[in-house]
């Protein structure tokens, strides 16, 4: 209800509205956007790059369906797709489009929020040592590319794709016996 | 797969703070105020950067004219290229050796391997004054002029890599990959540039060595047409470089490219299927829905499939 009620006092132009947003979800907002342009922009290009999130919300409140999803998602989904975007521009690379933002019915970030039946997963994760759990996540929480992975970490791609390949392995296998002893 | 996935974002955030930049004391208050001035312009529409004035430079840099000459390397690379550019690739390597010195430290290309999009230059650096300034973490404030990430050239020692060391004549081997240029790379002439030698033990030494060399011309790439449909779109062209596959196709509903991107195998010839290996999905401005994959540091030859979103497509 509360993000219904800030989506429309955005839509009738509310600058307050938007003030209590950013105070709320900058940290988020950052903690994305920081990850995948660590080691690749300067503060001040992560810090532009939080801003824009919030200016795109600003200019463009319509696009934020609340039907689909809270705000705090739409904001991290938002927050990745600027990150990946400026990465890509950096980097020389085509962008995709923002307006292709959207809350695919698989994408990771959906369960952002959400903090139920995740525990059994968690011990799995944290059986990954370092630092293929933070490559793990940066292959499918934050949709990082195995060359933008590399950049990021200072590895080698090849190093990435090892990695990546050998812990999916190693976590569907952990997963199997963890459900077995619950 | 993807349930699992799923669920391991529900803690994500604390996660990815561990894994971000650090946020600093006083952002916030920046934050706040940039985004005060930008909803207060009148103009609305996407937020741009403007075009830094040193791509300017850079493309004034690619019309340079200095002929150079292609020769054998000196040095069987061999050994150091295959296990970074893979095994037939090393074939397409060709010899540089132009040098540059400053203060006792020379500098020679060696060696550059180039298709349209990528090139990777090998290069080592000598203490010819023995002073002990080299070792194996040298590495540099590193600039390649044609190159987008130039802007943040503090950073861009990430992409010199240290390949070999020899501390009795005081020389290190490096490599550094250009890439993310805008025009095809055959026959294009590129200024590698490096500045201000950093290492652990020594004081950084201050100074420019650069040298202006042409890429090959003659790799080019290759493609043919595979025209097959699956349930959901159609793969319809593939392109080989040495190096590289990049399949080309479309998918009815564009959305679907967001999530899909991960689903992609690769089987070899000899049967073995290995999964996410350098793949990459972009989405091209040629209409909705189409996708480019491509598969980078792979010999075409030794692949004979590819499994994209559960659909596997036999290559030529």
């Amino acid at each position: 209800m509360r993000d219904e009620q800030l989506l429309k006092r955005l839509k009738s132009g509310d600058y307050q509205a938007l003030d209590e947003i950013v105070e709320s979800y900058t940290r988020l907002v950052w903690n994305v956007a920081g990850s995948i342009l660590k080691n690749a922009a300067s503060r001040e290009d992560i810090e532009e790059c939080v801003a824009d999130v919030f200016v795109l919300l600003w200019r463009r409140p319509e696009k934020f369906k609340p039907s689909r999803g809270t705000l705090k998602t739409y904001l991290a989904l938002l927050a990745r797709s600027c990150a990946l975007n400026r990465f890509r521009a950096l980097s020389g690379s085509a962008a995709v489009p923002l307006e292709e933002t959207a809350c695919p019915a698989e994408d990771v970030l959906l369960g952002l929020v959400r903090r139920e039946e995740s525990s059994l997963l968690f011990s799995a994760l944290d059986a990954l040592r370092e630092p293929d759990r933070e490559i793990f996540y940066r292959r499918h929480v934050l949709g990082q590319k195995p060359n933008a992975i590399a950049r990021c970490m200072g590895l080698e791609k090849r190093e990435i794709s090892n990695r990546l390949y050998r812990s999916r392995g190693r976590m569907k296998t952990i997963l199997q016996t963890l459900e077995v002893e619950t | 797969m993807k349930k699992m996935l799923e669920r391991l974002a529900a803690d994500a955030d604390e996660t990815l703070s561990a894994y971000a930049v650090p946020m600093e004391e006083g952002a916030q208050g920046r934050i706040k105020a940039m985004i005060q001035e930008k909803t207060q312009r009148k103009k609305a529409g996407t937020v741009r950067r403007r075009l830094r004035p040193v791509l300017i430079a850079a493309a004034a840099v690619l019309l340079l004219s200095v002929s150079a000459a292609a020769v054998n390397t000196a040095v069987d690379l061999t050994p150091l290229i295959e296990p970074i550019l893979g095994e037939k690739a090393a074939a397409y390597v060709q010899g540089i050796q132009k040098t540059s010195i400053h203060d006792g430290l020379l500098l020679e290309v060696e060696a550059v391997y180039n298709d349209e999009e990528n090139a990777y230059v090998f290069f080592t650096l000598t203490d010819t004054l023995a002073k002990g300034r080299i070792d194996e973490n040298s590495a540099f404030d590193e600039r390649f002029f044609n190159r987008v990430m130039v802007p943040y050239a503090t950073y861009g020692h990430n992409d010199v890599r240290v390949i070999g060391y020899d501390a009795e004549i005081q020389q290190a081997r490096f490599y550094t990959n250009l890439y993310g240029v805008h025009e095809k790379l055959g026959g294009k002439l590129v200024k590698l540039e490096l500045s201000d030698l950093v290492n652990d033990t020594v004081e950084t030494v201050k100074g420019t060595w650069s040298v202006t060399f042409r890429l090959n011309s003659n790799i080019k790439t290759t493609s043919y047409t595979l025209d097959e449909a699956f349930e959901g779109g159609i793969v319809e062209t593939v392109e080989e470089t040495p190096t590289r596959v990049r399949i080309k196709g479309y998918m009815d509903e564009p959305q679907a490219l967001l999530s899909a991107g991960h689903d992609c195998s690769l089987i070899t010839a000899a049967g073995e299927e290995m999964d996410d290996l350098d793949s990459t999905v972009s989405v091209p401005n040629e209409g909705p829905g189409s996708f480019e994959i491509t598969l980078d540091g792979i010999i075409p030859e030794d692949l004979a499939a590819v499994r994209l979103w559960g659909h596997e497509f036999t290559l030529k």
